[in-house]
């Protein structure tokens, strides 16, 4: 949750710095700058880990799958190995 | 085995910086499996003169063994998957959707602001396929297309693309640079974390960044071209940018959404483990080919190599310090810095997070394989903390994985400049500038206040607990918006002074990149800080550590861009437009 | 200039050897290396055909391709089946040597020797249908008739006395071996069989040829004949099995590698193998943006990445547009020429065609 409001404001923040940058400096124009920063920002959120969002507790072994090819591959190899003695 | 680690680190500093700067003019995937194998041979022919037979038999294993397989697999995923994307058309329906957002009360503004971020959306593993892909695109706004965009308000939109481009690689599922770190961290230190701990700093950074990018370019780009005041063409007589998508276009862009959406929640179907990332965009992208009809050939044409040779050829460099023992040569060093009163940890730690802004290679993820386990190892060896380690391992990825932008070897950032038709070098200051004074730092602080407290286990339980209270929320906030307000100053201030002569600019430069160097120190010191007593040492030593640190590091950058402020010709195309 | 052998002969390889050529020959590999894919590639390439002799019917109206593959179809089905069922009661006995499922035994009288103290020991072990078993069958008796061996007399002799004593018909020992033959593995079930104390040799000769004897009264064959083996080499790990990552990774390496190799073999356009696709070139070229058949080219980043897919003809046309400044090669940040690489390319292609007509003048000739 904490994750998701830091996004936002951030996400409002640079929308507003990045229209400013950008030379539009009417009030509708940096408003609409930053409505596109807090979008983005509210998508991104949404795309992250979901740990991000602060949950609680974790089952266990959870995240390990990512490197988790890397070792099936030798897995696969190794259990070919013992089927075939 | 001293002496021959110090052979082998000297030659592998030595190539790299030699190819940096252009004396060795060969790619550096070449250069790098050119020291592999010259390692390799000394090893061999070293430990054959000392009878070391245990080790000669084991040099060969370990230089392989260094090898990640399943970043490589993952980013050989990921760019299958963009080229599939590219050829189906995926890139052409993204450029319509976004040109029809302009129609709703997002408006223009809220319409480039989007677009700068769509990297940051699409999560692909490499920025340049997206670049390649949405370049065009953003010409189209320019003077030369519908002429919405004033030529500097085009360079400014380019420059923040390709910052957002550039650093998208590192908080990628799909074999993003960061799973490296992650990793690392997750295998020791947070045994839950490896599904993402830096995604969250990475993101965060990585907006402020950008719009940093685009403050930057836009302070300096005024300062060169005062007089482009008006538009070019009137926005209702301008050509609006023409886009034909056909159904396979959004088809492939909904089968990637899924894709991707099932990538990142799949680790919550524990049954489902098994199916890694890599399948799924395989599958997916098998899926695209014969929906969309697709053939091998147009999907090769959009797929980058460059990111996955780096990948290996990084990993075996790597792999040829360890044998030999030039890992730890360069862990003495390091460590010999560290006892350096003057620049202590902190120091040492500042210029360690900087390293890879110092060595800008064409991709992050060479010099990644070298420097993660380096600082895991030197952290714990100079006793740090694991959440400090988790700090400055954040802040170390978010410039590592910005570091091709600002490469003369082909990094990405050529790709903008190319495209703005500026001579070389043009952004690559703004790009090291965001990457050294911006984002490491804030990297930092939102690890420190946010990301670690999910990831943190409570001691007496062993549990995963969640510590975040409003007052760290309050603390991140305050603390982004004090680096963020110091470094507009800096912005401000260096764009008053600079001028057309480049001697002059260079010192300005230099000296602007001094203060966001200490910026960066303070900062980092603070965050480490802000844990616990970093290496025993009290608050000022060590905020005078991270300040002479970060000057360091910053001075090293500095001198290693070649700048140039001399930006895209405007009177060129003016003139090539009303011809 | 004097071309390199090597350079000769990979280029004739090139020439050669056009993709669907090299993507078989990278299957076959790959089948070799990982069992795991074999059923699958193998079958990606039956698809592939069926889709191919489908296309050819539709347009020829010529069905005998798919009615050849449909037959090699029934044909692969029926030599399946016949090596699964071979497998399914190779597994099924050996699963009987190895774990605790029964034997499944044949009933009559059946005979082994082992090396005892004093020379071979003689067995018969006779298997009768009892109805109790789960397989039906249980050794009735173990014999052992002193007349077929010499420890007469001996310490061994009077040891396989009371061996064939112990093991008579209806005896709790023969009892208690037919439970072991069920429920646990063979080898364990003959540890039970009583060692004569000081007689330890011929004890254990009398063990072995036992276990020789069930293993000869065994309904199976104990081995996979060189039929199945030959059929289960590209057969035995079955999709089920299959890694998906496996596959995923070696797909994706067999395209990757498929589509580079083809700069390499080609002299003079290697060097596009290393482009990074940062179009410094582009910014660089007078040309930089060509529109050719309806498609938008990056000039001349799309020509060097089109030398390096092998698509001469695109460079072809492409090369067109060059002006030949050399402007991108100064600014190439690692020094690929794009002219050089695609005056290669158009020349490689020239040289094949040429090659082509006279191969074919030569054909006509002949016929
Ligand atoms: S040599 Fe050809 S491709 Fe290269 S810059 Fe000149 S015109 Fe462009
Ligand atoms: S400049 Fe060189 S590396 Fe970059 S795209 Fe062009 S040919 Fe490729």
């Amino acid at each position: 949750m904490f994750t998701f409001i830091v996004f936002i404001i951030a996400g409002a923040l640079t929308g507003l710095i990045t229209t400013y940058a950008l030379d539009m400096k009417t009030r509708k124009e940096l408003a609409q700058g930053t409505r596109g920063g807090v979008i983005r920002a509210k998508i991104r959120a949404l795309l992250g880990p979901k740990k991000m969002s602060g949950r609680r507790g974790a089952s266990p072994g959870r995240a390990s799958h990512r490197l988790a090819p890397t070792k099936e591959i030798w897995q696969t190899k190794n259990k070919k190995k013992t089927s075939r003695r | 085995m001293e002496i021959l680690g110090t052979i082998t680190l000297l030659i592998f500093i030595v190539t790299l910086v030699a190819t940096l700067l252009g004396w060795i003019k060969m790619p550096v995937q070449t250069v790098l499996i050119g020291i592999t194998l010259v390692n390799i041979v000394l090893a061999l022919i070293f430990f054959g003169l000392q009878g070391m037979a245990d080790e000669l038999r084991l040099v060969p294993a370990d230089v392989i063994g260094r090898i990640i397989l399943h970043p490589v697999t993952a980013l050989l995923g990921g760019l299958f998957m963009g080229g599939v994307l590219g050829a189906a058309g995926g890139f052409e329906a993204i450029k319509a959707i976004v040109n029809r957002l302009r129609k709703t009360p997002l408006g223009l503004a809220g319409t480039l602001v989007i677009l700068i971020n769509i990297p940051l959306i699409t999560m692909l593993p490499c920025g340049r396929i997206i670049a390649a892909a949405l370049l065009p695109l953003l010409f189209m706004f320019g003077p030369e297309g519908s002429g919405t965009l004033r030529k500097t308000q085009l360079i400014v939109f380019i420059a923040a693309f390709a910052r957002n481009s550039f650093g998208s690689c590192g908080p990628s599922p799909v074999g993003g640079v960061a799973q490296i770190a992650e990793g690392t961290l997750g295998g020791a230190t947070f045994p839950d974390a490896a599904a993402g701990i830096l995604r969250g700093p990475q993101v965060f950074s990585l907006m402020i960044g950008t719009a940093f990018m685009a403050l930057f370019i836009r302070f300096v780009t005024k300062r060169l071209y005062p007089e482009d005041t008006v538009q070019i063409k009137d926005r209702e007589g301008g050509v609006e940018p023409e886009i034909k998508v056909n159904w396979k276009g959004y088809t492939s862009l909904i089968i990637f959404a899924l894709a991707l959406l099932t990538a990142t929640f799949i680790s919550f179907i524990p049954s489902l483990k098994f199916i890694t990332v890599q399948a799924i965009f395989v599958a997916a992208s098998i899926l695209i080919i014969i929906v969309c009809r697709v053939s091998l050939g147009d999907l090769m044409t959009g797929i980058i190599l460059m990111p996955a040779t780096a990948m290996v050829a990084g990993f075996l460099a790597a792999g040829s310090l360890y044998p030999t023992g030039g890992m730890q040569v360069l862990q003495s060093i390091f460590k010999g810095l560290a006892a350096f009163p003057l620049l202590g940890v902190v120091g040492t730690l500042v210029i360690l997070v900087q390293a890879q802004t110092i060595l800008p290679l064409s991709c992050s993820r060479i010099l990644t394989a070298v420097f993660v386990p380096l600082i895991y190892v030197f952290g714990k060896g100079v006793g740090l903390t694991d959440l400090q380690i988790g700090i400055v391992m954040a802040a170390y990825i978010i410039n590592a994985t910005t570091s091709c932008a600002p490469s003369p070897l082909g990094g990405a950032g050529m790709m903008a400049e190319g495209q703005l038709r500026a001579e070389t070098g043009y952004l690559k200051g703004a790009f090291s500038f965001t990457s050294l004074a911006v984002m490491a730092p804030l990297a930092a602080v939102f690890m420190r206040f946010i990301t670690l407290d999910v990831f943190a286990r409570n001691p007496q339980t062993g549990q995963m607990m969640f510590t975040a209270t409003w007052g760290h929320l309050g603390q991140t906030i305050l603390w982004s918006l004090v680096i963020m307000a110091a470094a507009y100053g800096l912005i401000v201030v260096m764009s008053r002074l600079i001028t057309a002569s480049l001697g002059r600019n260079r010192k300005v430069l230099i000296a602007s990149f001094g203060l966001g160097g200490v910026l960066c120190g303070i900062s980092l010191a603070l965050a480490l800080r802000l844990g616990e007593p970093v290496a025993g040492t009290s608050l000022g030593v060590s905020l005078v550590q991270g300040i002479i640190g970060g000057i360091i590091a910053a001075v090293l950058i500095a001198l290693m861009i070649q700048v140039s402020f001399a930006g895209p010709p405007l009177k060129e195309n003016v003139q090539a437009v009303e011809g | 200039m004097e071309t390199a052998w090597y350079n000769r002969w990979l280029e004739a390889f090139a020439a050669k050897a056009s993709r669907p050529w090299r993507l078989a020959a990278f299957t076959f590999l790959i089948s070799l290396l990982y069992p795991g894919t074999r059923f699958f590639l193998l079958a990606v390439i039956f698809i592939v055909l069926v889709v191919k002799s489908v296309e050819y019917g539709v347009k020829n109206g010529k069905w005998w391709g798919l009615k050849a593959l449909i037959g090699v179809f029934l044909f692969s089905c029926l030599v399946y089946a016949a090596a699964a069922a071979e497998a399914y009661r190779v597994a099924r006995y050996r699963r009987a040597l190895g774990d605790t499922i029964p034997l499944d035994l044949k009933t009559g009288i059946y005979e082994a020797e082992a090396d005892g103290a004093r020379g071979p020991v003689h067995v018969q072990v006779e298997i009768i249908e009892t109805g109790l078993s789960p397989t039906g069958n249980l050794i009735h008796r173990i014999d052992s008739p002193l007349e077929l061996h010499r420890e007469t007399g001996s310490i061994g002799g009077n040891a396989i006395k009371e061996l064939n004593y112990r093991y008579r018909p209806g005896t709790e020992k023969i009892r208690a071996l037919n439970k072991d033959l069920i429920t646990r593995r063979l080898d364990q079930a003959m540890d039970s069989i009583d060692g004569i104390t000081g007689a330890t040799l011929t004890s254990r000769a009398y063990r072995k040829a036992v276990k020789t004897a069930i293993i000869k009264a065994h309904r199976t064959p104990k081995k996979l004949s060189t039929f199945t083996h030959f059929v289960y080499f590209f057969l035995k790990n079955e999709i089920s099995k299959i890694s998906f990552n496996t596959l995923a990774i070696i797909f994706i390496l067999i395209v990757f590698f498929d589509y580079t190799l083809q700069g390499l073999l080609v002299r003079g356009t290697g060097q596009a193998v290393s482009c990074m696709n940062c179009q410094t070139c582009v910014g660089a070229c007078p040309v930089k943006r060509v529109e050719l058949d309806g498609k938008e080219y990056a000039f001349p980043m799309d020509m060097v990445l089109a030398a390096r897919l092998g698509d001469y003809e695109l460079v072809k046309k492409l090369s067109w547009f060059c002006v030949g400044c050399a402007k991108c090669s100064g600014k190439c940040p690692i020094g690929i020429s794009a002219p050089s690489v695609a005056s290669a390319g158009v020349r490689f292609l020239k040289a094949r065609e040429a090659e082509k007509e006279k191969a074919d003048a030569g054909g006509g000739r002949h016929g």
